[in-house]
């Protein structure tokens, strides 16, 4: 149980660094993910998780977050909320909950395809910061150093 | 005489035996992860059509009309499906690491032996 | 006795799966059925180059819906499971 002694020893200088020098490499790489959603393969569950991943890597190699966790669930949840707005857009336009109210565009560039591009990085948001609250919450948190 | 859904089927039945016979929750939760895994695969491999391409329509050349493409609707369900199980597999996760620090043992038979 | 009784059920189950799973098409000939009028309309008809995006928010969109919902339903489970060791008790 919680009593046992245990010797945590901090990570080594290599992997500290190296955390810190691909944690925005791969986050940058998760956002083109969920930003391109519509036009490679991809979309917004994919992205999200390799966000998370990221975010697991610093947990892991540095130790702590800096940033308060009440920002995230707050991100969270406005996250949430606008995707359900974006679905209200078809109702007051004349048609039903969904209905991509927006012009099609020209098939192909990155403003196309009506609310597909801005729901998809809404529900990215929302999965990466979703799956970095559950790793958060799961971590013990005797174990910062 | 398809060798890879009956690889599916064997997947599913090892996932299975894992969780009627095993005692310890994690190998439990491990089991239950791959029968899921297992029908998600079978799903999938439904929609492939021999010698076809990807469903991403690049354009001036690679149209639907002129490249034959796999069948898109089976990978959209299963998306869905693979986020349901990772909700699962977090929730049971949970449910574990309380029941270790409370019981203070990962053995389902001696815990449920602890409740008389 | 009880432990036979299970294996013995296991294994009548998975023979009945694999005697189903024979009887599908052949792997790799798939009839295609109403994924065909998806790749054909869904560039036109939703706009996006990415057919399976096409799908899943266009077509389907009331599922991604309730995904999003079960997924926030994990987090907040999670979250109250892991409640009374942040906060201490009597909260």
């Amino acid at each position: 149980m919680e009593g046992k002694s245990e010797k945590i020893t901090e990570p080594s200088v290599i992997i500290k660094s190296v955390a810190r020098i691909v944690f925005p490499l791969a986050f940058t790489y998760g956002v083109y993910i969920f930003v391109h959603g519509h036009l490679t393969p991809g979309g917004g569950f994919q992205g999200g998780t390799i966000i998370a991943s990221s975010v697991i890597l610093i947990y892991l190699g540095v130790g702590r977050l800096n940033i308060p966790e009440s920002l995230i669930t707050a991100l969270e949840s406005i996250a949430a909320l606008c995707f359900i707005g974006l679905g209200c857009i078809g109702i007051f336009k004349g048609g039903n909950f969904l209905w991509n109210a927006i012009g099609l565009g020209e098939a192909g560039t990155l403003l196309s395809a009506g609310i597909l591009g801005p729901i998809y990085v809404f529900i990215g948001i929302k999965v990466g910061t979703e799956l970095t609250s559950i790793f958060n919450n799961m971590r013990r948190k005797s174990y910062e150093y | 005489m398809n060798i890879d859904y009956i690889a599916c089927v064997a997947v599913f039945g090892i996932g299975l035996y894992a969780v009627m016979v095993k005692r310890n929750i994690i190998k439990i939760i491990i089991g239950l992860s791959l029968m899921e895994y297992a029908v998600q695969y079978f799903l999938i491999a439904t929609g492939y059509v021999k010698g076809a391409s990807p469903p991403i329509a690049d354009l001036p050349d690679i149209v639907p009309e002129t490249t034959a493409m796999v069948d898109p609707l089976p990978q959209a369900l299963v998306l869905t499906s693979i986020v349901i199980g990772l909700s699962v597999t977090a929730l049971a996760l949970s449910i574990a690491i309380t029941l270790y620090r409370h019981y203070g043992t990962l053995d389902i038979a001696e815990i449920r032996g602890l409740k008389e | 006795m009880k432990r036979s009784l299970g294996y013995l059920l296991l294994g009548i189950l998975i023979s009945v799966l694999i005697l189903t799973v024979i009887e599908v098409n052949e792997f790799g000939e798939h009839s295609i059925g109403i994924g065909e009028h998806y790749l054909d309309e869904g560039l036109e008809e939703a706009g996006a180059t990415n057919l399976v995006t096409n799908i899943v928010l266009d077509y389907r969109g009331y599922d991604t819906l309730g995904e999003v919902t079960v997924l926030f339903t994990a987090t907040t489970g999670v979250a109250a499971l892991f409640w009374r060791e942040k906060h201490g008790r009597k909260k």
